[in-house]
């Protein structure tokens, strides 16, 4: 439960809140998003071969997918996954554990569309990310491109208005 | 409600205006009062000393002495008095019906005329409720969480600095970067990039 007008963020972190995340964050929510898909992956590769063995136990060994297999399936689980997650939540389960969510330029959840796309970019051009270290707005090639950002957020719900929560900045930070 | 307490006309808004007229009147009065009497005891503080102990009286004669001794004499009498005006308080409380005055008061029409809410709000706020709760029930998990979001956004500012220290070297002057003798640091040009401004300059809402 959310008390109107008390944030149940940590005194320490209200000042960030709604800031841009910098680089590290994000690649510490990334590599907790690659494991995600690892796992899944595997998950998947190890119960598809669970069925080929229950059809046929005497015959049974583990398929051998191709490399392009194999990139190509990851690719579109990630796509899957980012795209559904941005736009619904606005975060990953790696955006989740690190209290980030992707926004639009208007501070809001991002389409499907966008989504979809900054989920490919960020498929096809991992290493976009890194310019959010350089950046002076902390953005990615993706962000940069989509006109998006990703955001310290540390509330559990989106539905709360922002501004009802989120703690006056500092003057020293205004 | 009691009977005494519906019977009692309900004071009106009129009521509570010149209740608070009158008390802002009190008030300005007191501070008056309390201007004037500094004035006066600057004044007649000679004036005093010169009647308490007028010159050419024997000591044993003046008012002073004699007000010293009422004095002394009250002070020797002050813990029987204090005794027996808390007796007095003892008994007049014995004999109030505190339940009977209670009873006649309208406390919900006074509890409606506070915002709980908001009073509820700001004192959960300034308590810090959430951290409380926190601290009570949070798990090792979560904590760890907290730790490594905190940790990260730390990595994030220092990254910041560092960036912010490399850009402002490739902005300078070759000229400025050849120095001729010790260089002194430059605390301001640094700070300028320190995490507060990279931070200013972040700030997406």
């Amino acid at each position: 439960m959310t008390l109107r007008g008390v944030s149940p963020v940590p005194r320490e972190a209200r000042p960030f809140q709604g800031e841009a995340a910098g680089v590290v964050t994000r690649l510490v929510a990334n590599a907790i998003d690659g494991t995600v898909g690892a796992v899944v992956l595997v998950g998947g590769y190890l119960g598809f071969n669970a069925v080929l063995f229950l059809l046929d136990p005497r015959g049974f060994q583990f398929t051998g997918a191709s490399m392009f297999v194999s990139v190509a399936t990851a690719s579109v689980a990630m796509l899957v996954y980012f795209t559904a997650t941005w736009a619904t939540t606005g975060r990953t389960y790696g955006n989740h554990v690190m209290g980030l969510r992707v926004v639009n330029r208007y501070h809001q959840r991002v389409r499907t569309l966008p989504a979809l796309i900054r989920a490919a970019l960020c498929i096809i051009f991992p290493i976009g990310l890194l310019w959010c270290g350089v950046s002076r707005t902390r953005r990615s090639v993706q962000d940069v491109l989509l006109r998006t950002s990703v955001i310290h957020e540390w509330l559990p719900r989106h539905d709360v208005a922002a501004s009802e929560l989120l703690p006056e900045v500092p003057e020293a930070r205004a | 409600m009691p009977e005494a307490g519906s019977e009692a006309p309900a004071p009106d808004r009129a009521s509570f205006f010149l209740l608070n007229v009158a008390l802002e009147v009190a008030a300005r009065a007191v501070a008056k009062v309390g201007l004037v009497g500094h004035g006066v005891h600057a004044v007649a503080r000679p004036v005093a000393h010169v009647v308490l102990r007028p010159p050419l009286v024997p000591t044993a004669l003046h008012p002073a002495t004699v007000l010293g001794g009422l004095a002394r004499g009250g002070s020797a009498r002050r813990p029987e008095l204090l005794r027996e005006s808390t007796d007095a308080i003892n008994q007049a409380i014995a004999i109030l019906d505190l339940n009977a005055i209670i009873s006649r008061l309208d406390l919900e029409a006074a509890l409606d005329r506070i915002d709980l809410a908001r009073l509820t709000t700001e004192l959960i706020a300034e308590i810090d409720l959430p951290e409380i709760i926190r601290e009570s029930t949070g798990a090792v998990a979560s904590e760890t969480l907290r730790e490594v979001r905190m940790q990260s956004h730390f990595g994030d500012e220092a990254v910041a600095r560092a960036v912010g220290r490399l850009r402002l070297r490739g902005n300078r002057p070759a000229d400025a970067t050849a120095p001729t003798g010790p260089v002194a640091p430059q605390p301001v040009l640094v700070g300028a990039l320190a995490p507060t401004s990279a931070g200013s300059a972040t700030r997406t809402t």
